[in-house]
């Protein structure tokens, strides 16, 4: 499986690497800037072979083989030029002596840590939901399994009346990426989904760092990192095979390549390359095709006043390219936008409605304060830096970048205003993902303007003895940390795990059974409430479990008699009131295997509240297993 | 002096930053727990729970070589289907395990019907004219129109 999934992951991102080095300015050799190089290199590849594939689907009903020609094809032609051009002359050795980057190991080894923690949460979160939640597998998967299973027929499939509600008019990178996996790997894994989806998000991170680097040092680049490793919603929902995580990343390349181009002001490589992150945007999502229009907007006001409109074509030139999927998808297979086909011309009078305006204001401060699903909301924190006149560090391509997010956001601005779904509800389904799709984006331009740039970075220096025996030490350091960190999240429990009880050396996982309602915790306790006959299994870890005593506390809403069975016979039994009650069962003898612990009561379960929605309660059990 | 006082200032905040990121990024994990353990209770991600109840069907669906569009009949009456949003997404994630065949709610125009009832109903309740060509269990069954 592993090996299966590595294949396309490895070859796309080889073929992603090889357009983005052909794309990259010929006089500089790209081996400085591969930190760069590599995370473009994946995100364009997984777009451009997914484009690839969805091609081969359209031909043949074993799509992999030709799919894996084409790349192969594709990546001969880009090789070959990239090898008949002269050798760099542009690159940097090393030069000096440095000092030892005491703020920037020490950052970096924060940095690790996070990412460490964040791939730990990211895998926990996929392994939640294996098919993504709602829009991950009522659309994004399920076009993918279309595209696995069905062969050829996919499109005449898609298209039919009953599949309106799955949106096939959606473009197609994230599901032809993850049926390219599943061709590959020849089983429809929901890893394999997940993959994907997270691979976005690792190479959303990577690009903001290697991106503001270059552009502003290390610090900037890592704290700006942290931000968006620090944003719960991104790094729970980067393994949640929707496709705002994707469309995120092409923003941020977009303005990376837009931010980055004044360093090589004669380079078409670079607008080439923006003008095919901004395709494969459209590519990704309905609203990248906006991404398309306003990427070229940003180009044009980044390097205005300027003769040449070289750069523009370049640009349209990779629009085009990156477009050919999405124009021959649209027009040949799809059928109309929901949004497209309402006529938003015949609701013009809707512009002027100031209750639709108030609503979606409202929306945007609410949503823009809480889409990151933070403990706090930074926001206060991360203008700090900004104190002072900020702007005066942002030249004028990386102003484009607030131009390229201020018009995207205009334009969903717009969206919202004519949309003919009911807005409440359109704004509370989607605003959160939207604004997702446009953080990294942000805290890329939020990181260029706390810093003033730094002409002629090199990082390439010696560092002198004593300065590598730091580093050693505070590596070893940072070993220790990871592993204590490792061993805390190791011991916390699954969803539905109420403890892990020691019965003389042998270990006994209490599991929740039918009947419970959700896990619920507060002032240092943990609890479930019962909905009246439930279950528990205990699972001994030994064949021969010695006997052992289970300790909880019980309360019931209402006056109630609880008795509890192991496999049939009554283990305990007694009245249980509002009031908690710490009870003991035991000691109890364990045959082998999955044994039930079952709970009955002989009072049906109470209304929590008054309010629509309440539960019907029947007893909660506490600190199971607690000594 | 100027200069050294910027400095400290840009580089106190940026660390307050990246300490505010930490703190979210641990309460994350907190909130975070491991994959649910395997338990006869099965797992309460609905979309697997549904896979795994439609397993059967959809391979002798496939062993079938049945394609295209069949019926599908829910918890509720197909006029009913779109006003209970509980059916609703009985409906749709019938057709995500399903998938490649096409899940249609008019189910008397097809000849096989896939009859997703949450709990055993009587012989009364099922279609008129269909017949059960094979029981899958926990309210999956394969319907067959039976033959005029």
């Amino acid at each position: 499986m592993i090996v299966s999934a590595a294949t396309p992951v490895i070859g796309s991102w080889l073929l992603g690497t090889l357009v983005v080095c052909a794309c990259w300015p010929r006089r500089v050799a790209v081996g400085s800037d591969l930190a760069l190089i590599l995370p473009l290199g994946l995100g364009i590849g997984l777009g451009l072979s997914s484009a690839l594939f969805f091609a081969a689907t359209l031909v043949s009903p074993r799509p992999a083989p030709i799919s894996a020609g084409l790349e192969l094809a594709v990546a001969a032609v880009v090789g070959w030029r990239l090898w008949r051009w002269p050798a760099p002359t542009g690159g940097e050795g090393p030069t000096g002596v440095r000092r030892f980057p005491v703020g920037t190991a020490l950052l970096a080894s924060l940095f690790g840590q996070a990412g460490l923690l964040a791939i730990v949460i990211t895998v926990r979160a996929a392994g939640r939901e294996p098919y993504g939640s709602w829009d991950g597998w009522a659309i994004w998967n399920l076009h993918a399994r279309f595209l696995f299973r069905a062969g050829p027929a996919w499109p005449a499939l898609l298209n039919t009346p009953q599949l309106g509600w799955s949106h096939p008019d959606y473009p197609l990178l994230v599901p032809a990426s993850v049926a390219r996996m599943w061709a590959f790997a020849g089983s429809d894994a929901a890893a394999l989904s997940a993959l994907v989806s997270t691979l976005f998000g690792v190479g959303t991170v990577g690009l903001l760092v290697a991106a503001t680097a270059l552009l502003r040092g290390r610090i900037a680049a890592l704290v700006g990192g942290l931000v968006l490793l620090g944003t719960p919603f991104f790094v729970t929902f980067a393994s949640n095979e929707h496709a705002d995580i994707p469309l995120s990343f092409f923003v941020l390349a977009a303005a990376v390549t837009l931010a980055i181009s004044p360093r090589w002001p004669r380079a078409l490589g670079l607008p080439a390359m923006a003008g095919i992150c901004a395709g494969l945007a459209a590519w990704t999502k309905n609203e990248g095709l906006l991404l398309a229009v306003i990427a070229g907007l940003a180009w044009a006001f980044g390097h205005w006043p300027r003769r040449s409109w070289r750069p523009m074509l370049a640009y349209l030139g990779g629009l085009a390219v990156a477009l050919l999927p999405v124009v021959y998808f649209k027009f040949a297979i799809a059928p109309a936008n929901d949004l497209v086909s309402s006529h938003p011309a015949d609701h013009l009078a809707r512009l002027a409605d100031l209750a639709r305006h108030r609503l979606i204001w409202s929306a945007f401060w609410r949503d823009g304060v809480r889409f990151g699903e933070w403990r706090v909301a930074p926001f206060f924190v991360l203008a700090l830096p900004l104190i002072g006149p900020f702007w005066r560090r942002l030249n004028r391509a990386e102003g484009a970048v607030a131009v390229l997010i201020g018009l995207t956001l205009a334009g969903y601005y717009g969206v919202y205003l004519l949309t003919p779904w009911d807005l409440s509800w359109h704004l509370e389904y989607s605003l959160v993902r939207l604004l997702l799709q446009l953080w990294p984006a942000t805290i890329f331009l939020w990181a260029l303007a706390t810093t003033a740039p730094i002409e002629g970075v090199n990082y390439s220096g010696r560092l002198p003895g004593r300065a590598w025996k730091g580093l050693i030490a505070l590596g070893l350091v940072n070993l220790a940390v990871a592993g204590g960190v490792l061993t805390l999240l190791n011991r916390q429990l699954p969803d539905n795990e109420l403890a892990v009880v020691q019965a003389g050396g042998v270990k006994v996982a209490v599991i929740v059974g039918d009947g419970w309602f959700e896990r619920e915790t507060g002032g240092g306790e943990t609890w479930r409430w019962s909905k009246g006959a439930s279950t528990l299994w205990l699972d001994p870890a030994d064949r021969n479990p010695p006997p052992f005593t289970l300790r909880f506390g019980i309360r019931s809403l209402g006056r109630r008699t609880v008795t509890a069975r192991l496999g049939g016979r009554v283990v305990w039994h007694g009245q249980v009131g509002e009031a908690r009650e710490e009870i003991q069962i035991g000691p109890l003898e364990l045959p082998a295997g999955l044994t039930p612990l079952a709970f009955s009561t002989d009072e049906p379960a109470v209304l929590e509240s008054a309010s629509p929605g309440a539960r019907a309660l029947a007893f909660a059990l506490y600190g199971v297993g607690r000594k | 002096m100027r200069t050294k006082l910027s400095g400290a200032w840009r580089a106190a905040t940026l660390g307050l930053v990246a300490l505010m990121a930490l703190f979210n990024l641990f309460f994350t994990a907190q909130t975070t727990p491991p994959p649910e353990v395997a338990s006869p209770a099965g797992p309460s991600d609905p979309t697997l729970r549904q896979e795994r109840r439609f397993a059967g069907i959809r391979a002798a669906i496939r062993d079938r070589g049945l394609k295209g569009t069949i019926g599908y009949v829910g918890s509720v009456p197909p006029s009913q289907l779109l006003a209970d949003a509980g059916a609703v997404e009985a409906y749709y994630r019938a057709q995500f395990a399903l998938a490649p065949v096409v899940l249609d709610p008019a189910a008397e125009r097809e000849d096989w019907i896939v009859a997703d009832f949450t709990r055993a109903i009587p012989a009364w309740k099922m279609p008129r004219g269909w017949r059960v060509e094979q029981d899958f269990g926990a309210g999956v069954k394969l319907l067959r129109k039976e033959a005029p």
